[in-house]
């Protein structure tokens, strides 16, 4: 020990450390660790992509188009039919691409130039499906602005098609995937449309949400209670009668002033063969005519929500 | 009496509502708004009845009209002095607007006429709120019975209203008492309906009860005591021509007589060895056949509408309720379950309920009860009230009511009658103190 030299230890540190590196470089290389042998970065493939003009398309689609609002509501319901939402034409989304026009065109190198889309119709405007950033670099290739499109389906690339990239077998490519399926869920399922897919003419144009019941012309609970108050009093029976289960109907035509024209009964055949019905009907009949319970106090501006009115009376005491 | 229809007279329009309310007008397939209707008013119906024009027996017979249909309490007859329209002709419509203005719901309006010695009535009821007529009749009759063209008017008139049968045109039979409480005199009586034309039909001597008229006959059966103690017996009395029969001798007590409604049986019950069972009488053949047996006291039978069934009261099952057994006798079953004790019951025309007196601790009632024990309700409370009687159309009853004295005992006892539904009870006018009544059919004509 006492013979070690200064100098020799001066030396062996940085040695040792250039040992290290050495050793470590190459184990490097021999086991081949990824981040020496990444592959290049792939390029997105070009996606067609379709202008429309903004208003064109304003609501998003909707799948299937709610059935028509029935004309004839039941009760106090009637209102007029809501005017729909809005847009009269959005068709959906490209709805119906042919399916294989697909391959159509041999993937254009610049997709975008599908145009023979003309395809009028008026397609969903996929810009605004889109994602938006990197693709739309991509397609850089608009040439034409924005035209009636087709549906387009752009989605899915070509990348199968076109040669090169391919990479896809492993997700190739993230922004990709992304795109595809912003795409397809515009689109129905699947399917990518060629320009010649355009997209079936808008068959629905109705494609509104149910019409809403005008509220203005609804005959309210509270109104109709004031009609039964006021008939209650010119409404007289005896009771008492063996068989008090019926119901006596009468449909009653109103003139506007609240007062009823005519009553009809429903079951004439039985007013005929049955004196206690008959009787119930009759004093039914005398409370709707009797000018002392009238008018009725309904709202002239309801008019078209009671011009007619059924009655069903029921006389039963206990 | 001989009364003729010559039944409906033209109608000067269709009749009421029935063209409007019955005709082929086409109906609106979907109304717009459908409003329901429950809980009417049980108001009486405000009908204004015209003195009829012609013979002077005409004003007399509308204030017959008139009283009927008030008494029914189902009407409400407006006084004379409140019509505006005067000297109305019977065969023309009336001026509407004035009726309406006195708020009537129907005007009736008639003539009398002389015919061969009798007389003829023609009437017409107009619904005054739809203006048209709603019923017209015609009848002949002797001038002595226009008392009875009257009621027979206000059945017309109650029917078409009411849509059911009248029931002005009957008698009640009842036991009239009279004298002082410790020696009360008891027999019995008949009158219209309304109180008029009462006349004895037993002679007093004896005490009389349970007076229970036939359905198809003017024949009534009763209860009698007999001279020299004899025990009580069932006699058979025709009221037109008052001629009697006994029906049985029997060893014991035969009372609580009833008849069958086709008329041609009694059943009753007879006591005999200290037991009280219900037999049933033919009265073509006077055969005798045994209903009930058993140590129970079983008492006070009441055939179903149709005979198929008898209710009767006993104690068979330690205190007096109701059973219901077939009309044969046998498979008796308790319909009667409530607090207190059943007694006299009686089976509706309709067929319907069975009316009953109760006797609780705090006094007794009259109510009614389905056949099968349902529904039951009180119609009416008191001191003591029992002996409930229907009249024909089975939406009325009769029944007695004793008011207490000044110490607290039993008072004046009265006739009484009500409507099914509890409403409108009335005292029915008699010339004595009045019990036990019988509600006679509608009178034939």
């Amino acid at each position: 020990m006492a013979g070690r030299s200064p100098t020799s230890v001066e030396m062996r540190t940085p040695a040792i450390a250039s040992a290290m590196v050495h050793v470590f470089v190459l184990a490097a290389a021999i086991l081949n660790l990824d981040f020496f042998s990444r592959p290049p970065l792939m390029e997105p493939e070009p996606v067609m992509v379709e202008f429309e003009a903004i208003d064109k398309k304003a609501a998003a689609p909707t799948i299937g188009n709610p059935p028509p609002q029935p004309k004839d509501v039941p009760i106090a319901q009637e209102t007029t039919k809501a005017p729909p939402p809005k847009t009269a034409d959005p068709p959906p989304a490209p709805p119906q691409p042919k399916p294989e026009a697909v391959e159509a065109k041999p993937p254009p190198p610049k997709p975008e130039e599908k145009p023979k889309a003309e395809a009028a119709k008026p397609v969903e405007d996929l810009v605004a499906m889109k994602p938006k950033e990197p693709e739309p670099p991509k397609v850089e290739k608009p040439p034409e602005p924005p035209k009636p499109p087709k549906p387009v389906e752009v989605k899915k690339p070509e990348p199968p098609k076109p040669p090169p990239p391919k990479p896809q077998p492993t997700k190739p490519d993230r922004v990709d995937s992304l795109l595809d399926d912003i795409l397809k869920n515009k689109q129905s399922p699947s399917k990518v449309q060629t320009p010649e897919q355009q997209p079936k003419p808008p068959q629905q144009v109705t494609r509104q949400a149910p019409a809403a019941p005008n509220l203005a012309a609804v005959v309210t609970a509270s109104e109709i209670e004031g009609v039964r108050q006021k008939i209650r009093p010119c409404w007289n029976t005896q009771g008492g009668a063996r068989d008090q289960a019926m119901i006596i109907t009468l449909v009653v035509e109103m003139s506007q002033n609240g007062t009823p024209v005519k009553a009809e009964l429903r079951e004439p055949g039985r007013y005929n063969s049955d004196p206690v019905y008959r009787a119930a009907a009759d004093a039914a009949h005398r409370a709707i005519m009797n000018p002392r319970c009238q008018p009725w106090p309904l709202s002239p501006e309801k008019f078209s929500s009671w011009k007619t009115i059924t009655f069903n009376f029921d006389p039963r005491d206990y | 009496m001989n009364t003729r229809f010559d039944m409906m007279l033209p109608r000067r329009q269709t009749i009421l509502g029935g063209v409007a309310l019955a005709a082929g007008a086409a109906v609106p397939a979907h109304a717009q708004l459908t409003i329901d209707m429950t809980k009417p008013s049980f108001e009486p119906v405000p009908i204004a009845i015209v003195d009829f024009k012609g013979d002077k027996v005409g004003a007399d017979i509308a204030g017959v009209v008139r009283n009927d249909l008030q008494n029914s309490g189902l009407f409400r007859s407006i006084s004379p002095s409140a019509f505006i329209q005067q000297n109305i002709d019977p065969n023309a419509p009336p001026r509407f607007p004035d009726w309406r203005g006195i708020g009537a719901a129907g005007v009736v309006v008639g003539q009398v006429t002389q015919s061969g010695g009798n007389i003829k009535v023609d009437f017409r009821l107009w619904d005054v709120v739809v203006g048209q007529q709603a019923t017209g009749l015609s009848f002949t009759s002797q001038p002595d019975k226009w008392r009875r063209l009257a009621h027979i008017i206000a059945d017309a008139i109650y029917k078409r209203v009411t849509g059911e049968e009248g029931y002005f045109d009957t008698r009640v039979a009842y036991v009239a008492e009279t004298g002082p409480l410790g020696n009360r005199v008891k027999r019995i009586a008949i009158m219209d309906q309304d109180g008029f034309n009462a006349r004895y039909i037993t002679d007093g001597k004896t005490i009389a009860l349970t007076p229970r008229f036939s359905p198809t006959l003017q024949e009534i059966v009763y209860m009698a005591y007999g001279e020299n103690n004899a025990p009580p017996r069932v006699y058979l009395q025709n009221v037109e021509s008052n001629r009697r029969e006994l029906l049985g001798n029997f060893p014991g007590m035969s009372f609580a007589p009833r008849f069958s409604p086709d008329g041609t049986k009694v059943v009753m019950s007879i006591s005999a060895d200290g037991n009280t069972d219900i037999y049933e009488m033919d009265l073509r053949g006077r055969a005798l056949r045994r209903l009930t047996s058993g140590p129970a006291i079983d008492t006070s039978p009441c055939y179903s509408n149709d005979g198929t069934q008898i209710v009767f009261n006993s104690d068979r099952g330690g205190t007096q309720q109701l059973y219901v057994m077939g009309a044969g006798g046998g498979g008796e079953r308790r319909i009667s379950f409530g607090t207190g004790r059943y007694a006299t019951p009686v089976w509706s025309p309709r067929g319907d309920f069975i009316a009953f007196t109760k006797i609780a601790g705090d006094g007794f009632g009259i109510g009614v009860m389905r056949s099968d024990g349902s529904g039951e309700r009180m119609l009416a409370n008191g001191f003591l009230v029992e002996g409930p009687t229907w009249a024909p159309n089975g939406r009325v009853l009769a029944f007695f009511r004793q008011q207490p004295n000044s110490g607290g005992r039993a008072g004046s006892v009265t006739l009484h009658q009500i409507d099914i539904t509890g409403r409108f009870e009335r005292q029915m006018p008699t010339q004595t103190d009045a019990s036990d009544p019988a509600w006679s059919p509608l009178i034939p004509q």
